[in-house]
């Protein structure tokens, strides 16, 4: 009791060497913590591009299509039958089903020709799922059953469309023949997601299920949950599909974002690089503290030693004033982050005012980027600096104390 | 002068552990900035690579309406030389003007091979394979068979397409495609080499085969899509501009044809500076951080000799001479620290341009073909990297060392020698 009290009282001697090895602590902790939350906000981004753009929340599929979706087959398709609608119907949580067909098309303006995704939508349902709608730059959206497109507004550009020109789309139906789809563009589309903008053709499905002469068939149902609730959903679904005996299987929007989260991963794996160098300097700023304070103070060592304290005791003494430093260190990083973080989540940061269109890149960033809270990564980095200065202060405080009595008090 | 630099390497020895430490600290951010420059060079000079030797060239001469629609790969904005003459002669014409020293042309055309029930979508480069070797060095590229020659109909592939299409060197092939006209054709070709690239997307769409052997399948002759203007150095491409223009706005009376800069006239580059902007804020920020440990130091060196100070001041030394003696203590740490940060920095991205990173797991599903990213990074060991870190480290040390520099050199005699 007596070591840990002197060490707090130690800790209030050098109040200027301690605040500026609390400011190595803090500065590098704010570091960190705000490219975490800049990095978590792209993910972050990123992910809800995904899912209100591409795939919805959940997605149920054929499973021999999920493997070969990529290709875009028109095998393996969910026929919608009264088994499929009740057992949907029957699934809580649920806010919203858009069933869709997808299928690989070229379309031509008269000139050129460019491949692109076609989409078969029901507006009124897809609208549930999806956020698109509320993208429309120029005219509207279809009803079913109308000969009309709606595209996005590069593909527009590439293609020197506008609102009322007629498109063809050459697709090959389920039989491979060939067969087109003459259409009149509704609308344009500028949404946040480059696909979209890029190379999607949205058609009323009635009109693509007819030309791919599919019946009644759908690729695949996305639909929209409240977030966190895809897992429970997921179960749900797959327990009705299994009582009525269909062979399907409900996917989470996290099995089609794979290479998105790779990508974060490997970008975590970077800044893990440099949290553990910033560490490490911090580490190195402890133990730093630590022996100049030993050194500034033999003398007083050599005195308790001769009083009769013991090694472990006064080891124990520098480590609970290397702790302290932590600990303070520790708080001030998370309070300096935590306002940085508060800054930079509420405000954000435009790419648009450097001068750059991030959709360019296929990165699904338009406008601006905002931070993200990543509650865990301070309560993590404070545990990680207390951890860290005591462990760091055990060697030189072992080495201060080590010192013969008789030399340490002869040093003057 | 020299009395002080003395006196100041003494003091440094007067605590060994006191001061390597500090010099450690210096050391480990000094690592850490030569070592993340080299990695962020790498990566840069390889995309940088890629996009000169698969889009850009060092300036590229294309026809204006084709900017716009170059990801059609349409073939209606192609370039026939000054005024309809064909590209040779332009070519040649390119060729005089001063600094251009190779031009490369080439034909991007789309075409797709029938496989059973699918359609398998590619991109063919119709090349000159004299031209393409002297510059991409393709030929170090080919792993089977060899390339493609002039005026016989023969192909070479990305190893992934030819897997896609399940043929193998030696095979023939049927390839589609439209002519500008309009017309949908297929010609067939015998396959004489397999091409590896390290890029996904090009290996897995991209066939080259002979110019003119494109030019007549297409019924294009004299015309290609673009031709890349190769200078001596990349750096310097924009000063062989006005040559350029000078020979453009004599010969070419239309004034359809643009040239593009590698460096300027693509976004893509745009972003790489700005990333390269923050990551020098951030080699700052990490030797800042270390510079607070060498600070935190130097104050207690300064406490700890108060009385010399003041015994020193006393006998005539001025204020400034004391600021002098201390920033040059932290000065010499500076030099230590990133003298051995420089070296062991050095040798850890010797290291790694050797084995390399690899980031394939990483990117695997990454459509890396918009970014042109290698999978595998290769760190930059140069000695531009090496002097400017520890030229920064010195620096930003030195300039940090004033702080308690300066406060020693405040200290009045008298009251500094009354301190015990």
């Amino acid at each position: 009791m007596f070591s840990f009290k002197l060490g707090l009282k130690n800790l209030t001697r050098q109040k200027r060497r301690n605040i500026i090895t609390i400011m190595v602590i803090a500065f590098a902790f704010f570091g960190y913590l705000f490219m975490d939350s800049v990095m978590g906000g792209m993910e972050e981004m990123s992910f809800s591009n995904i899912k209100n753009y591409d795939t919805g929340n959940i997605q149920v599929v054929h499973p021999e299509y999920w493997k070969d979706r990529e290709k875009l087959p028109l095998e393996n398709l969910i026929y919608l039958n009264q088994d499929l609608e009740e057992s949907i119907k029957n699934t809580d949580g649920l806010l919203g089903v858009s069933p869709e067909l997808r299928f690989k098309a070229n379309l031509n303006n008269g000139i050129d020709e460019v491949a692109v995704l076609g989409l078969g939508i029901f507006p009124e349902q897809y609208n549930e799922v999806f956020d698109s709608q509320n993208y429309i730059f120029e005219g509207s959206m279809f009803a079913p059953g109308e000969s009309k497109a709606v595209i996005g507004v590069k593909l527009a550009e590439l293609m020197d469309l506008k609102v009322n020109d007629y498109i063809t789309l050459l697709v090959r139906t389920k039989e491979e023949t060939f067969n087109t789809i003459d259409v009149e563009i509704s609308g344009l589309l500028n949404a946040p997601n480059p696909m979209i903008n890029n190379g999607i053709v949205f058609i009323p499905l009635d009109i693509a299920q007819q030309a791919l002469n599919v019946g009644n068939e759908v690729s695949l149902l996305a639909m929209k949950t409240a977030s966190g609730d895809e897992d429970k959903i997921t179960r749900a679904l797959m327990d009705g599909f299994k009582n009525k005996n269909l062979d399907l299987q409900a996917y989470s929007w996290r099995e089609s974002a794979e290479s998105v989260i790779a990508l974060s991963t490997a970008k975590k794996s970077g800044a893990g690089t440099i949290l553990s160098v910033v560490l490490l300097i911090g580490m190195i700023g402890i133990i730093n503290n630590v022996i100049l304070s030993a050194l500034e103070r033999t003398g007083e060592i050599g005195m308790m030693k001769a009083l009769g304290m013991r090694e472990w005791e006064i080891v124990f003494v520098f480590m609970v004033e290397a702790t302290g430093i932590g600990i303070l260190g520790g708080l001030a990083g998370c309070l300096i982050g935590f306002a940085g973080v508060g800054l930079m989540a509420k405000y954000g940061v435009g790419f648009s005012a450097m001068g750059l269109d991030m959709s360019e890149f296929g990165i699904p960033i338009l406008d601006k980027i905002y931070g993200t809270w990543n509650v865990p990564a301070f309560s993590f980095l404070f545990i990680l600096s207390v951890i860290v200065a005591l462990l760091s202060s055990i060697v030189p405080a072992y080495w201060a104390a080590h010192k013969d009595p008789v030399k340490a008090i002869y040093h003057r | 002068m020299k009395f002080l630099w003395n006196l100041a390497k003494k003091n440094l020895a007067r605590s060994r552990i006191r001061t390597s430490i500090s010099a450690i600290a210096i050391a480990v951010a000094i690592i850490a900035v030569v070592f993340a420059r080299g990695l962020i060079s790498g990566m840069i000079d390889s995309t940088f690579e890629n996009h000169i030797n698969y889009n850009a060239g060092h300036i590229r001469v294309i026809d204006k309406e084709y900017k716009l629609k170059e990801r059609l790969l349409s073939l209606n904005y192609a370039l026939d030389g000054f005024n309809g003459k064909g590209y040779s002669e332009m070519s040649e014409k390119l060729k005089l003007v001063e600094g251009v020293k190779q031009v490369v042309p080439r034909l991007k055309f789309g075409a797709v091979v029938s496989m059973e029930d699918e359609l398998v979508g590619m991109m063919g480069w119709g090349v000159n394979p004299t031209e393409e070797i002297a510059f991409t060095k393709i030929d170090e590229k080919i792993i089977e068979g060899r390339m493609v020659e002039l005026g016989s109909r023969e192909i070479i592939m990305g190893a992934g397409l030819l897997e896609k299409l399940n043929r193998e060197v030696g095979d023939k092939v049927t390839i589609l495609y439209t002519t500008p006209f309009g017309s949908f054709k297929g010609s067939t070709f015998q396959i004489v080499g397999k091409v590896h690239n390290t890029i996904q997307m090009l290996d897995d769409t991209i066939f080259y085969l002979p110019l003119d052997q494109a030019q007549r399948i297409l019924e294009m002759s004299g015309e290609v899509t673009e031709l890349l203007l190769i200078t001596s150095n990349q750096y310097k491409a924009a000063s062989v501009l006005p040559g350029l223009n000078a020979l453009f706005s004599q010969e070419d009376k239309t004034g359809k044809y643009i040239l593009q800069v590698w460096n300027k006239d693509y976004e893509l580059i745009g972003l790489f500076e700005i990333v390269t902007k923050i990551y020098n804020f951030v080699y700052i920020f990490i030797i800042m951080l270390a510079c607070f440990v060498l600070v935190n130091t130097l104050i207690m060196i300064v406490n700890e000799r108060t009385r010399e100070i003041g015994m020193m001041s006393a006998l005539g030394l001025r204020s400034r001479e004391i600021l002098y003696l201390f920033t040059m203590e932290g000065a010499i740490i500076g030099i230590i620290g990133s003298a051995i940060g420089t070296v062991l920095g050095g040798i850890l991205t010797k290291v790694f341009s050797v084995i390399g990173i690899d980031y394939s797991a990483a990117m695997e599903g990454m459509s890396s073909g918009d970014f042109l990213l290698e999978p595998i990074y290769y760190t930059v060991f140069s000695l531009e990297n090496l002097v400017f870190c520890f030229v920064l480290g010195v620096i930003v040390v030195t300039i940090a060392c004033i702080i308690p520099a300066r406060k020693a050199a405040k200290l009045e005699p008298t009251e500094a020698l009354r301190q015990i």
